[in-house]
């Protein structure tokens, strides 16, 4: 699937949202989402990015397009700096990259006809007009699996498969190179969860498109994903290659991930590992490792330094005291009592 | 096996009308509840599973809903035939509720504690602190740590996974004897779906209750249920114990729907998507419903309506109930 050339690359990658409010708006604190993240995606292929909800996963997504500005960090696609770029220079770089949300409902006007909607994208960005802009929204449609005729109907009149499919014919319409999907299926049943996931891989196979994956579901990534990167905290503890990171985890978090999602075999049942607490505020990040107030395996070290990231075989890396000489004596836990938020440092 | 059970659903039929046509969401679906079981009820959006839970409790507004027919019954008694002051000394009582949306359930006004005792305060009379201390004990049961201070919190301040367990509080403070669970785990996290599912178990066992599943996850139910009813366009296609039908599938339907989902565990499968969809309930397919999508229909498929027999409602169906 690789093509080995990189479309995206991302080197630094920063986020922080200020928090105003008591007496005279002074700073109350800062929001951490993004804390440094560097990843690449190659031409034609897909990297998943997985991790908790408050992880920074569609903040990175929505960054990338310059939805949001990012901090500080680069944003390299086909070698061009996106977050130099003003507005008008980002404009026609905008039609290579477009972004498919989670909520199919939330991403179309009710009182447009899907059709409508489709051409409007066309029309702005000023690639056909009138009929032509007809036509080639009929054949966006069809890409997608539905019937051109289906471009008079409206939003309500669709499944919330079927309204997928119609966000995906807007985002394909500007012919771009790379896709943010962000949670494309989370709000779908199974059957319609695995028609939008074979749906993409035709459209990848069939255009040659490039996808940043962003879920919460492994089973999702491993069907589309060939590299997948894991996030906690606002940066990337573990990346490699997607059945690598599958068959033998590095970082407890991913091995956790992967527990905790349910197994199909009612034999299996209860064997799951269970990951105590939630991921903490982005607000007060733990110290040292800031998985280690839920991590199984924390020893001291975890508590006090930040481990660094390395580079434990051929196109992986972790960020982990395990695989970086050792994390010192077990953390003393309270018995009984799930580790929960941060801990004061 | 062989225990008793509960909760006995036979032959239910819910209509809604819809510009002057006739919707039958529900098509004579029986259903049991056995005690200390959990009753897995799988299928698409769309099947009937949520009108099913919602009749139980007579839920359904009315109008446009209706329930038209068959009877549930409940340690014996026929819920359909209570007044509406007899249903409400029921519903939160000894069947309670959680749906799948823990951002909406909760009022957002009112602080978690007051609404975990609201129970408490209307179906055992509890007053002040009686009614405050029964609210802590409840929202430690199912897990919450510092369960004082979070009784003094507004929903917003917590995170999806801890209003799912307030809302789990609120539905087990008076000890139901049947919880009926509607995508409990949907909107959730992997990780915060394994804890809540893993409470939920806990607690059953605990405190002896059953517990009816509605989920569209065959991971939810392989770690859950005990028994498994698929349900399609308003009818149960097939019944059984959860490893019979998770690993013998007998309805073409309960295979396509295991084809489907993508899995976490196991060797990666290309994913086999039912073509088409669930059809709408004011025009169901003649014949087996299931036939336009069923990849091994035959001509009699289109014509004649296929009984439950032997736990599945297939005339093709593969292998015999074990």
């Amino acid at each position: 699937m690789t093509c080995g050339s990189v479309l995206l690359s991302v080197r630094g990658l920063r986020k922080e949202y200020p928090l105003r409010g008591g007496l005279l708006g002074r700073g109350r604190g800062l929001v951490r989402a993004v804390r440094g993240v560097s990843f690449a995606v190659e031409e034609g292929s897909a990297l998943g990015l997985v991790g908790e909800s408050g992880a920074g996963k569609s903040t990175i997504g929505r960054t990338l397009l310059r939805l949001e500005e990012p901090t500080e960090g680069e944003i390299l696609f086909r070698g061009r700096d996106l977050s130099r770029l003003s507005m008008r220079e980002l404009r026609p770089l905008r039609r290579e990259m477009q972004i498919v949300f989670q909520d199919p409902f939330g991403s179309l006007n009710p009182r447009i006809p899907v059709g409508r909607a489709i051409r409007e994208v066309l029309e702005v960005h000023r690639i056909v007009r009138g009929r032509a802009a007809r036509e080639e929204a009929g054949n966006l449609l069809e890409v997608v699996g539905l019937k051109r005729a289906d471009g008079e109907r409206y939003p309500h009149e669709f499944s919330a498969g079927q309204r997928q499919r119609i966000c995906i014919a807007r985002a394909l319409s500007l012919s771009p190179r790379f896709i943010v999907a962000d949670e494309p299926v989370s709000a779908l049943d199974m059957s319609n969860q695995a028609q939008i996931v074979n749906l993409l891989l035709a459209l990848q196979e069939k255009l040659g498109l490039s996808y940043l994956l962003i879920t919460h579901n492994l089973a999702v990534v491993r069907q589309i994903a060939g590299r997948l990167a894991v996030l906690y905290l606002g940066k990337i503890v573990e990346e490699g290659p997607t059945p690598d990171v599958f068959r033998a985890p590095l970082h407890p978090y991913t091995e956790a991930l992967l527990a905790a999602s349910p197994s199909r075999d009612p034999r299996a049942r209860g064997r799951a590992l269970l990951l105590s607490g939630e991921i903490p505020s982005s607000l007060r990040i733990p110290s040292g490792c800031p998985f280690h107030p839920r991590c199984p395996r924390a020893g001291e070290k975890c508590r006090a330094e930040i481990p660094r990231e390395i580079a434990p075989g051929p196109s992986r890396r972790v960020s982990c005291h395990i695989h970086d000489g050792g994390t010192g004596p077990p953390l003393e836990r309270r018995q009984g009592q799930a580790p929960r938020g941060p801990i004061p440092s | 096996m062989g225990k008793e059970s509960l909760l006995e659903v036979e032959d239910l039929r819910v209509c809604f009308a819809s510009d002057g046509e006739t919707a039958r969401v529900v098509d004579e679906v029986s259903l049991a509840v056995r005690e200390s079981e959990v009753l897995g009820l799988v299928g698409e959006s769309g099947c009937g599973k949520s009108v099913t839970a919602l009749s139980i409790l007579r839920l359904i507004p009315e109008p446009p809903g209706r329930i038209a027919g068959g009877s549930i019954r409940f340690r014996g008694r026929d819920l359909l035939r209570l007044s509406e002051s007899e249903m409400r000394k029921i519903r939160g009582n000894a069947i309670s509720m959680v749906f799948q949306e823990p951002m909406t359930s909760l009022n957002p006004v009112l602080t978690c504690g007051f609404q975990v005792e609201e129970a408490f305060r209307r179906h055992r009379r509890l007053r002040g602190a009686a009614a405050r201390e029964a609210a802590v004990e409840a929202l430690h049961l199912v897990g919450i740590p510092d369960p004082e201070a979070r009784a003094a919190e507004y929903p917003h301040r917590l995170s999806g996974g801890m209003r799912q367990r307030v809302l789990l509080a609120i539905a087990l403070g008076c000890r139901p004897a049947l919880l009926i669970a509607d995508e409990p785990t949907t909107a959730l996290d992997v990780t915060i779906q394994a804890q809540i599912l893993r409470v939920l178990l806990d607690l059953k066992e605990q405190l002896g209750m059953s517990v009816l599943l509605i989920t569209h996850d065959l991971g939810v139910v392989a770690e859950a249920a005990d028994r498994v009813a698929v349900m399609y366009a308003g009818e149960i296609v097939e019944e059984g114990d959860v490893v019979s039908v998770l690993e013998r599938p007998r309805h073409p339907y309960t295979r396509a729907l295991l084809r489907a989902a993508p899995r976490a565990d196991g060797a990666p499968e290309t994913l086999r998507p039912i073509e088409g969809s669930v059809p709408d309930p004011r025009d169901h397919p003649s014949g087996c419903r299931f036939h336009p999508r069923c990849p091994i229909a035959e001509e009699r498929c289109k014509e004649a309506h296929p009984p439950l027999a032997g736990s599945v409602r297939c005339f093709l169906a593969e292998g015999e109930g074990s």
